[in-house]
C-alpha cells in the first residue's frame, strides 16, 4: 500500500498521473487575496506548475520564481533569495508571500526559510501588515493534495503565532470553512450558500470560489486576483467551528482546535446522499434555525435521481485515478447506488482510502489500465487518462486535476444534494450513452 | 560531466557568438521564462513517435510535457507514454542508477521501442548519476539505441535544450543507418525547427510536394525514428523558422555537406523568399520554372482575394504581444493584409528574433523589448489599436481587460504557413474583429442602469 510496495513491483511510473506537491501549494495560495507564491526551484519548475494551473482553469496564476542557477550552486543561492523577496515587494505589494522550496531546494541544501526568515527581520517595516511564510513542498513525496493540505497548514501557523494582541473573543454564528483540494471553485462557493442560507458566518480559506472561477472584477494584475482577504483571514482564529473536507485538511482544524480550542467535524467531501444528511445536520444544529425550503426541495430530488439512475450503476465496475480524499468522497456517493466493483489507483499513500473496503493501491495509469483487462464500464481520472480509457474503450468522465480540453470544470459543483444528483446524472448519461450506442 | 559543456554558449553561426559573457551573467530573479533545459529537449525529441522517452527525475518533472501533449503537440503512439523514475527521496539519497537500468529493461520488455531516450534532470546531475554507464550497458544487453541526454534544467532556457537534443540527435542518430537509395529523390529536404509542427508541418509539405520537393524527416515535427537515422541523406535542410537548432545545421553541413539556410513560410513574402532559397540550392531549372510558376499562380489569387475578401482588414491597427519566434513571423503577413503594427511586445526573445523583428517593421512600429503587460495596455489604448494579437499566457492580458484579441498559439489553430495559411489568418482576423462579444463585454450591468431603452 505504501511507495515501497510499488518500488518492488516496478521501477517506475508509467503513465503518471499525479502532479507535484508544488503545485498543490500554489493553488492553495491562489485562494488568498493579493498573495503571491514564490517557487524556489530551476525556471522551468515554475513555468510547469504555472502551465499546468492555467491549462485547468483558465485563468492566470500568480506565482513568481527564484530561478535557481549553476552559479547558486557555486556560490549560494542566498543573495537570489532576497533580492527575489525585494523584488515582489517593491514590485507587486502582495498581502501575502509564500516562499515554496523543492526537490531542488533540498538537493541543493540551500537554506531558503532561514534566509527569508532573517531577510524578514532586518526587513521589518517592509512586511508591516503582510504575512510571509515558507515551507518546503518537495516532489519526491506526496502529491497536489499534501501539498495543498501543507501550504494551508503554514498559513494558518503563521496567522497564529503573529496574532500579536488580537482579541481572543470567540464571535459566536461564526465557522471556519477549510475545503481540500478536491473541491472546485464551484463546489465551495456552493457549501458557502449552503453555510450562510443558515444565517452562520463562515471563513474559507483557501477560498477558490471568488479567485479561480473567471471575473473581470481586477483586471490584469500579478497577484492573485480573489480569495480571503488576509485581515479577514486573522479573524479565523476567533471562530467557533471549524469543518474541514477531507482528511488531509484535518490537520489544519486540529491546529486549530490544540492552539485555540476551536472544535471542528471533518466531511470527506459533503458528495452523496449520506454525507450531504451530515452536513445540513451540522448547520441546523449550529444555527438552531431550519434553513431555506429550497433544500428539502434538493434533498427530494436527490431521492429521486438515485432511483432514476440506479439503473445504470448496477452491476457495474467503475475505474478511478484520483488524490485519495477525492477518491474516497466518490466512493461513498458511488457505493450508495449500489455498484458491482471499484478498481483504483492513488496518487500517494494516505490512510483516508482504508474507507474503501477494495484494493486500492499506489500507482499509476498502467496499473489502472491492468484492472481495466476484465472489463470495466467507466474511467474517472484526470485528463492524462483520457487516451487510455477511450483506447481500451470504456466510457471516460474527466475528473481530478488537470482536467484539459474541457471548459467550465472548475465550476462543476459535486457537493450537497443537488451536486450530488448534477454528478449522477452527468457520470449516467456518459455509461449509458456507450450504452446505446454499441 | 558531459562533454562539451565549455562549448554550449558559443555557435559560430549566430549573430551573438562574440558574446563570450552571455554564460556568465547572473541569472535575473524574478523572471518566469519559457521552459527549462529539459523541457527544450522533450519538445525537440517527443515528436519521435516510437521512441520511448523516460525521465529519470522526480515526479514533477514530466509534468510539463504531458500538457504539451495534451495541448495538440504532435507524439505518436508511444511517445504519449509518460515514462517517469519518480524517485523517492531514498532513491536520491542512494542513488537511483540500479532502479534506471530496471526501468530501462520494463520498458524494453513491455513496450519494445527502437530506441530510448533517457533524460537527466536537475536532481539527478546534483547527484552525479552516471547515466553514460547505464544506458551503454543497457545497450549492450538490449541492441538499441538508449540515448542519454544530459539536459539540467539549472543550465538555461528551453533554447539550450532544443540545441543539446539536437546535438544528441546528430551524435547518437543521424547517419547511423541508410534508406534504400531507389527511395531517394533528387530534391529530398529536410524540415528542422526549435517549434514542434503539427499541422503547419503538414501544410509545409504538402506546399513543397507540389512542387516536387519531398522531405524526408522532420525534427522536432511527427517523425520514426529510423526516418531520423537516415536524415543524413538530404540534400539541404531547412530551418523553419528557429535559431535553436542551428547547431546541428551547421554540424550536418561540416559532417554530410548538407547546406542549409532559414526561412519562413507565414505570408507571401516569406515564402517567396523561401521557395527562392531552394531553387537556389537545388540549382535546377526545371524546379525553378516550376517554382516561378506555382508561386506566381499562387500570389495572383491570393492578392485578388484580399483585395476583394478581406479588405475590411485594411488599416486596422493592431498591437503584438507574443514572444519568440512569433513575434517576427507574423509581421509581414499582417502588412501584406494591409494591417498597421501599432506596437511588438515581446519578452523571451533571442538576438536574431529581435533583429528579425527590426529587419521586418515599419517606422510607426514601436517596439518594446522587455516589455511588461501595463506598458503594452497603455500602448494599447494610447495608440487606439483594434485588436491585441496574443500567444500562450499572454492571452490573459487583453481577457482581463475586455480588450479585443486573437490567439495565434499554434495549439489552438495550427498554425497559418503557405497561401492558405494567410486567408485562414485573414478570415480569423476578420471573424475575430467581427464577434458582438466586444461590443457585449462592456455591457452595463442591470445594477448600473435605470433602464437599457432600446440598446
Amino acid at each position: 500500500m505504501d511507495k515501497a510496495d510499488r518500488a518492488a513491483s516496478k521501477p517506475l511510473s508509467v503513465n503518471p498521473f499525479q502532479t507535484s506537491q508544488s503545485v498543490g501549494g500554489v493553488l492553495a495560495l491562489q485562494g488568498i487575496y493579493r498573495a503571491v507564491p514564490v517557487l524556489h526551484g530551476a525556471q522551468g519548475c515554475a513555468e510547469s506548475v504555472k502551465t499546468v494551473l492555467s491549462r485547468h482553469f483558465r485563468e492566470p496564476i500568480s506565482l513568481q520564481n527564484i530561478a535557481i542557477h549553476e552559479q547558486n550552486l557555486i556560490f549560494g543561492g542566498g543573495d537570489g533569495i532576497r533580492e527575489m523577496i525585494r523584488l515582489v515587494m517593491e514590485r507587486h505589494h502582495p498581502d501575502v508571500v509564500a516562499l515554496i522550496g523543492t526537490s531542488l531546494t533540498e538537493v541543493v541544501g540551500e537554506d531558503l526559510l532561514g534566509t527569508a526568515e532573517t531577510y524578514y527581520r532586518q526587513h521589518k517595516e517592509m512586511f508591516k501588515d503582510k504575512l510571509m511564510c515558507g515551507l518546503y513542498l518537495p516532489d519526491y513525496e506526496g502529491s497536489l493534495e499534501s501539498g495543498y493540505a501543507k501550504t494551508v497548514f503554514a498559513v494558518i501557523q503563521k496567522v497564529i503565532r503573529s496574532r500579536g494582541r488580537l482579541s481572543r473573543k470567540k464571535k459566536r454564528g461564526r465557522i471556519n470553512l477549510l475545503p481540500g483540494s478536491h473541491l472546485t471553485p464551484g463546489d465551495v462557493m456552493e457549501l458557502k450558500e449552503m453555510i450562510a442560507s443558515f444565517d452562520i458566518e463562515v471563513i474559507v480559506l483557501p477560498d477558490l470560489s471568488s479567485s479561480l472561477t473567471g471575473h473581470l472584477m481586477t483586471g490584469h494584475t500579478a497577484l492573485s486576483r480573489g480569495g480571503i482577504p488576509l485581515d479577514y483571514l486573522r479573524e479565523m482564529l476567533t471562530s467557533t467551528y471549524t469543518v474541514a473536507i477531507g482528511s488531509s485538511m484535518e490537520p489544519c482544524a486540529r491546529l486549530l482546535q490544540e492552539e485555540l480550542q476551536i472544535p471542528y467535524q471533518m466531511f470527506h467531501g459533503v458528495t452523496g446522499l449520506r454525507e450531504s444528511d451530515e452536513f445540513f445536520l451540522f448547520l441546523r444544529q449550529f444555527s438552531q434555525s431550519e434553513g431555506q425550503n429550497k433544500y428539502r426541495w434538493q434533498r427530494q430530488f436527490l431521492l429521486d435521481c438515485l432511483l432514476d439512475t440506479r439503473s445504470v450503476f448496477r452491476g457495474k465496475r467503475i475505474l478511478a485515478a484520483l488524490e485519495p480524499d477525492h477518491l474516497v468522497a466518490l466512493y461513498q456517493c458511488l457505493s450508495e447506488l449500489g455498484i458491482k466493483s471499484f478498481g483504483a489507483v492513488i496518487s500517494a499513500a494516505s490512510p483516508a482510502v482504508a474507507v474503501i473496503p477494495e484494493a486500492v493501491q499506489v500507482g499509476d495509469l498502467e496499473d489502472l489500465e491492468r484492472m481495466a483487462a476484465g472489463g470495466a464500464d467507466l474511467w474517472l481520472s484526470n485528463s492524462y487518462g483520457e487516451q487510455t480509457a477511450l483506447k481500451s474503450g470504456i466510457p471516460y468522465f474527466p475528473l481530478g486535476f488537470p482536467v484539459f480540453n474541457r471548459f467550465g470544470s472548475p465550476a462543476n459543483v459535486s457537493v450537497g444534494y443537488r451536486g450530488t444528483a448534477d454528478l449522477l446524472n452527468q457520470i449516467a448519461n456518459i455509461m449509458n450513452s456507450k450504452e446505446r450506442i454499441s | 560531466m558531459p562533454k562539451g559543456i565549455p562549448n554550449l554558449y558559443i555557435e559560430p553561426d549566430c549573430e551573438h557568438n562574440r558574446q563570450f559573457a552571455k554564460g556568465c551573467a547572473a541569472p535575473s530573479p524574478g523572471e518566469i521564462t519559457k521552459g527549462c533545459v529539459f523541457q527544450g529537449s522533450q519538445a525537440v525529441l517527443l515528436p519521435i513517435s516510437d521512441a520511448a522517452h523516460l525521465v529519470h527525475g522526480t515526479s514533477g518533472c514530466l509534468q510539463n510535457s504531458w500538457s504539451m501533449l495534451e495541448a495538440g503537440m504532435p507524439g505518436g503512439p508511444l511517445s504519449k507514454f509518460g515514462f517517469s523514475m519518480g524517485l523517492t527521496e531514498m532513491d536520491i539519497i542512494l542513488g537511483g542508477q540500479k532502479k534506471l537500468f530496471e526501468a530501462i529493461n520494463y520498458i524494453v520488455e513491455h513496450y519494445r521501442p527502437p530506441c530510448i531516450f533517457v533524460y537527466a534532470t536537475c536532481i539527478t546531475i546534483l547527484t552525479a548519476e552516471d547515466l553514460d554507464t547505464v544506458c551503454r550497458k543497457a545497450e549492450s544487453l538490449w541492441s538499441i539505441p538508449i540515448i542519454p541526454l544530459h539536459n539540467s534544467g539549472l543550465t538555461g532556457s528551453g533554447n539550450m535544450g532544443n540545441r543539446q537534443a539536437g546535438e544528441a540527435l546528430f551524435e547518437k542518430v543521424i547517419g547511423t543507418c541508410d534508406s534504400d537509395p531507389r527511395k531517394l529523390t533528387p530534391f529530398d529536404i529536410n524540415l528542422i525547427g526549435d517549434h514542434h509542427f503539427s499541422k503547419e508541418g503538414h501544410e509545409i509539405e504538402a506546399m513543397l510536394s507540389k512542387i516536387g520537393i519531398r522531405v524526408i524527416s522532420r525534427i522536432a515535427g511527427e517523425c520514426t525514428f529510423s526516418e531520423l537515422r537516415s536524415a543524413h541523406q538530404a540534400k539541404l535542410n531547412m530551418l523553419v523558422c528557429s535559431r535553436s537548432m542551428v547547431t546541428l545545421a551547421r554540424k550536418m553541413r561540416d559532417s554530410f555537406g548538407i547546406p542549409y539556410f532559414e526561412g519562413s513560410f507565414c505570408g507571401s513574402r516569406e515564402i517567396r523568399f523561401s521557395l527562392r532559397q531552394l531553387s537556389f540550392h537545388f540549382q535546377d531549372e526545371g524546379l525553378d520554372k516550376q517554382l516561378h510558376r506555382y508561386m506566381r499562380r499562387e500570389e495572383e489569387r491570393l492578392n485578388k482575394e484580399i483585395l476583394r475578401r478581406y479588405k475590411s482588414l485594411k488599416g486596422k491597427k493592431v498591437v503584438l504581444f507574443t514572444d519568440g519566434i512569433e513575434s517576427w513571423i507574423y509581421i509581414s503577413l499582417l502588412y501584406e493584409l494591409g494591417i498597421k503594427i501599432a506596437a511588438i511586445g515581446t519578452n523571451q526573445n533571442a538576438q536574431e528574433d529581435l533583429s528579425r523583428i527590426k529587419e521586418r517593421i515599419h517606422e510607426d512600429t514601436l517596439l518594446v523589448v522587455q516589455s511588461d503587460e501595463t506598458r503594452i495596455l497603455k500602448l494599447y489604448r494610447e495608440r487606439k489599436a483594434d485588436l491585441m494579437i496574443v500567444s500562450g499566457r499572454n492571452a490573459f492580458v487583453p481577457l482581463k481587460e475586455r480588450i479585443p484579441f486573437m490567439n495565434i498559439d499554434e495549439e489552438q489553430h495550427g498554425g497559418y504557413a503557405g497561401y492558405d495559411g494567410v486567408r485562414r489568418f485573414a478570415q480569423g482576423l476578420m471573424d475575430t474583429l467581427e464577434q458582438p462579444i466586444w461590443k457585449i463585454i462592456r455591457r452595463r450591468s442591470p445594477w448600473e442602469v435605470e433602464s437599457y431603452g432600446q440598446g
